[in-house]
């Protein structure tokens, strides 16, 4: 019993985000109890004075250690800390049934504070055989005479948990949802974010590129757009100072909503992991989104930081015309940092004095990147003090950051106003669920630049020298050698199409637990209830069902469980007892003492007609049973029979 | 007659295959948290607030996991008393000063196993606060299909007729949670008998040596003859080779040579003075007799009974004395 219990706790503390010592220190003190139970070493006790001296230090020395590698000891990361430590001690401190009880409490509540760290399908797997073993103990504490093997308590765990499961998908799935949390969460609640950042440096974007982490998951409902068409806008920067571009406050304010639009309405649905900002991502352009709200440059912010993930639908038009620019405005899109790119500047007014106009400028501009050998590449060149010169006129390679950073300093330089988009472009189709995925690799920048008859036109100066960045993603842009794969494979291998189909299909079955269960939250509720035909907020209705499927489980639980109590009889004696049934019925009920040649004897005599029938009975009955004749359950049915026709024939 | 008693069978199949003649009655479980399971579900509300709060999907799903296990246990825990038909069988005589073991028969058929059932003792004026007073009796299980005989055994201090009182049979398995229990009232009387002690020397034998008469008495001394077995007979006496040849049971005949007779009166322990002591020292003697092989007979207020010997004899005295008034 005790070893059983000891070692089935290092199970659930896979909490790898721990500093080391704790869980090493955990697993020793499991050991020494695992060890105390089985090879007899001495545990702290009347015996063992010192022993008591040695757990306490050793308690004391682990809090301050909490204290200090977490600079407090309050807060998430810190109050799981404490836990394990409070479970390794409390293991050794197991005499009386109760201890144990409460070891497993500790255990439960050990493995629910592993869902806060992470809810994917794999932890919810492993959690699963940990919840069982812990049942399991349960169990085993309470066959006193040891009489189950270990591996029947682990079945009766699982067979009871799995009676468990109905009733919790009802309750999963009726419970009423509050949204958000009861009270403030600590600042630590989630862990650290990877993504865009709100400044734009060459090297920001690329340094994403080796990254397999998901930006967001989106689903088309209505005209799905190429993927030349898909941008997703990020934050917009205004402000260079010559080496980093930043957004602009003043943009924050909201905007009215986008009215010129032309074509067809795209409507998609996403699902965004949590970023730590309250960044939204939309197709461009989005109209009238009812889920936050837009920026004066259009970009789409929710009111929280997104903590976890988020789904939200929009409509958008991939063909739109942004014709407003205040003042302001203009001369935030036109500014240039003091002394910085010289020869850009230089090139601009060439074009400028050529007498192009606007329009012609762009095209002037990007035919440049076409014409001059330019390379779209990963491989960092020496950071220089001017990247933008650098890259323009030396280097000629480099990345989407370079690309559209120098673009904008040139419109800026030949007087148009122009600025940075950073966001993602393309998408990755998985055909198993038939959704696109937007991983952080697919990150982009681009420009947008202000015409005077069209307004707010993108620009992406990146399409000029790679277009298969834009239209086939940048998987299939960039060489092997820069785009890291598993294990280095090449991308047209048969092993990498794999790979990639297998993860596909995993991001498939990721995608619906994701769906289902993770960010089933208040709405999701709410519109369940709704296609199932109730009124939102109809909380008596809620209730109502819940009890009742609540009830009917039970019900039907009950039954199963009890039912199941009926030992499986061999069908040899399961005739003798009709055959007993079928006396009593008549009149001559076996009494208890009364072996089976006894009570057929007394049979006879009282019902002398069936004497043949029933003494044919009763010898294959003895004889299978007790005797050395082979058993055969056909031959006692036909007996059987035979007797039962000749009873009714009364 | 040892009355049955089946805990409530409520879905419990087979319950229509009662073929006991004697009258069972029906008797109720009652099931209630047990402090560990009051204690799991406070856990569980913890639990249910950390998820509502973090609006953690999983932990959600555990705890409701959690708690229809609990619910789940409910069932499991009644299917592990329900359903068992209990008799209560006589218990064997016992000497004041031994423990007597009351006889519980468990019948198990087709039931499941059971695990981990406890007895223990229940008075009436029962305090719920002060639970656990007794220590709780080892405990059994009853496997599938099987019966057990499960004996409870209290000391005894007092002679004459000792009832056990309410008892309680539980269990919480499988999960600890809960405490399903049900009360038993075992109803057949253990007879205590006084404890055999005291030094009075043997009263003097009625009859002297004219005793001898040949087929008459029959004592243990010299073989004379074969009768039939008669039940109640010493097994000692039973002559084995016959029944190896015949198949019917025969007992030897011996005739006493000197086969004395001693009439045990009441008068001879006066000395003594109390009751008790008289008693004691009645039984002593009666137990001497019996083995030295001696026939006798009991002469004590209330009761007198012929000479007579043999282990039937022995209970029928020993019985008296035990019934015998209380001061």
């Amino acid at each position: 019993m005790l070893l059983c219990i000891s070692s089935v706790f290092p199970v659930i503390p896979h909490t790898m985000r721990m500093p080391l010592w704790l869980p090493l220190l955990y697993v020793t003190l499991t050991v020494w109890r695992a060890g105390a139970a089985r090879l007899q070493w001495p545990l702290p006790g009347k015996n063992h004075r010192w022993l008591y001296l040695l757990q306490h230090g050793l308690s004391v020395i682990g809090v301050l250690g909490v204290y200090f590698h977490y600079s407090t000891l309050f807060g998430r990361d810190p109050g799981i800390a404490l836990l394990v430590m409070l479970l390794g001690f409390k293991i050794i401190e197991t005499r009386q049934e109760r201890d144990f009880y409460i070891v497993i409490c500790l255990g439960l509540i050990l493995v629910i504070t592993n869902f806060f760290y992470s809810q994917s399908l794999l932890t919810a797997v492993y959690m699963t055989v940990a919840v069982v073993a812990q049942i399991a103990c349960l169990i085993a504490i309470n066959d006193h005479n040891r009489q189950l093997h270990w591996k029947h308590k682990l079945g009766l765990s699982a067979s009871i948990l799995l009676y468990s499961i109905p009733l919790m998908l009802v309750m999963f799935f009726l419970f009423p949802r509050i949204d958000g949390p009861m009270w403030g969460m600590p600042k630590d609640s989630h862990g650290a974010s990877t993504g865009l950042d709100d400044k734009m440096t060459p090297g920001n974007i690329s340094s994403l590129l080796q990254s397999d982490d998901i930006a967001f998951r989106v689903k088309f409902l209505q005209n799905e757009p190429g993927l030349r068409d898909m941008y997703w806008r990020g934050p917009v920067m205004w402000d260079f100072d010559g080496k980093t571009w930043t957004q602009n406050k003043n943009q924050k304010y909201p905007r009215s909503p986008l009215r010129t639009v032309r074509g067809q309405p795209v409507r998609y649905e996403i699902t965004q992991e949590p970023n730590q900002r309250n960044w939204l991502f939309a197709l461009e352009m989005p109209v009238s989104p009812d889920v936050g709200r837009l920026t004066a440059d259009y970009q789409l912010l929710s009111k929280k930081t997104l903590q976890k993930r988020f789904r939200y639908t929009l409509t958008s038009y991939t063909e739109f015309s942004i014709k407003r620019l205040t003042e302001t405005e203009r001369q935030m899109a036109l500014q240039l940092a003091d002394g910085f790119h010289p020869r850009a500047r230089q090139l601009a007014k060439q074009w400028l004095q050529q007498g192009l106009k606007e329009q012609e400028v762009v095209d002037k501009a990007l035919e440049y990147f076409n014409q001059q050998g330019f390379y779209y590449s990963l491989i960092p060149p020496a950071v220089a003090e001017d990247s933008v010169d650098q890259f323009l006129f030396d280097t000629k390679t480099g990345f989407c950051e370079h690309f559209s950073s120098s673009f904008v300093v040139l419109m800026r330089a030949a007087g148009i106003p122009a600025r940075v988009v950073t966001g993602y472009q393309g998408a990755n189709y998985n055909p198993v669920g038939e959704y696109h995925i937007v991983y952080q690799r697919d990150a982009h920048a681009w420009a947008e630049v202000w015409l005077q008859d069209s307004g707010w036109q993108r620009i992406d100066p990146t399409a000029a020298v790679s277009p298969e960045r834009i239209l086939q993603g940048i998987e299939n842009a960039l060489p092997d050698i820069d785009l890291q794969t598993p294990f280095n494979l090449n991308h047209q291998s048969v092993a990498y199409q794999l790979l990639k189909s297998m993860r596909n299909n995993w991001d498939a079955i990721n995608n619906i637990w994701n769906q289902w269960v993770i960010t089933y939250n208040a709405e999701r509720q709410r519109s369940l209830m709704e296609d199932l035909g109730f009124e939102t907020h109809d909380w008596k209705a809620l209730g109502a069902i819940m009890f009742i499927a609540i009830s009917v489980i039970l019900a039907v639980l009950a039954v199963m469980i009890i039912m199941k109590s009926k030992a499986a009889s061999d069908p040899i004696t399961r005739y003798y007892e009709r055959f007993c049934d079928l006396m009593k019925k008549h009149g001559t009920e076996r009494l208890a003492y009364e072996g089976p040649v006894n009570y057929a004897e007394r049979l006879m005599r009282q019902h002398p007609a069936w004497s043949g029938s029933i003494e044919a009975f009763i010898d294959a009955y003895v004889g299978m049973r007790y005797g050395q004749q082979q058993a055969e359950p056909d031959e006692l049915k036909q007996q059987f029979k035979r007797l039962k026709e000749r009873t009714l024939k009364r | 007659m040892a009355a049955s008693v089946i805990l409530e069978r409520f879905l419990i199949p087979g319950s229509r295959r009662q073929t006991s003649a004697s009258a069972e009655k029906r008797q109720r479980i009652f099931i209630l948290p047990t402090k560990h399971g009051l204690v799991f579900s406070v856990m569980l509300v913890v639990m249910l607030i950390g998820a509502i709060n973090y609006t953690n999907s999983l932990a959600y799903v555990l705890t409701f996991l959690l708690g229809s296990m609990l619910l789940a246990g409910i069932l499991y825990t009644y299917r592990n008393l329900a359903g068992i038909i209990i008799t209560y069988q006589k218990p064997k005589p016992v000497f004041a000063g031994d423990m007597a073991a009351f006889p519980f028969r468990f019948n198990n058929e087709s039931c499941p196993h059971r695990y981990s059932l406890t007895l223990n003792r229940q008075p009436y004026l029962f305090r719920w606060f002060k639970r656990q007073q007794e220590p709780l009796s080892d405990f059994t299980d009853i496997p599938e299909d099987q019966n057990s005989v499960c004996f409870f055994e209290i000391l005894t201090s007092q002679r004459g007729e000792h009832k056990l009182d309410r008892l309680r049979i539980s269990t919480t398995f499988p999960l600890g949670l809960f405490r399903a229990w049900s009360y038993l009232y075992h109803d057949e009387p253990c007879l205590v008998y006084p404890k055999p002690e005291g030094s009075l020397p043997l009263p003097v034998a009625e009859s002297g040596d004219d005793v001898f008469q040949a087929g008459r008495d029959e004592g243990m001394d010299d073989f004379s003859d074969f009768r039939n077995y008669r039940p109640g007979d010493s097994s000692h006496a039973i002559s084995w080779q016959h029944y190896a040849r015949t198949d019917t049971l025969l007992v030897k005949r011996f005739t006493g040579l000197g086969s004395q007779q001693y009439c045990l009166r009441w008068s001879d322990t006066e000395i003594l003075g109390a009751r008790e002591q008289r008693l004691s020292q009645l039984c002593l003697w009666v137990l001497e007799l019996e083995q030295q092989g001696h026939a006798y007979a009991l002469d004590i207020p209330g009761f007198a009974n012929a000479f007579g010997q043999g282990p039937e004899h022995r209970s029928e005295c020993l019985q008296q004395l035990a019934l015998f008034p209380l001061d």
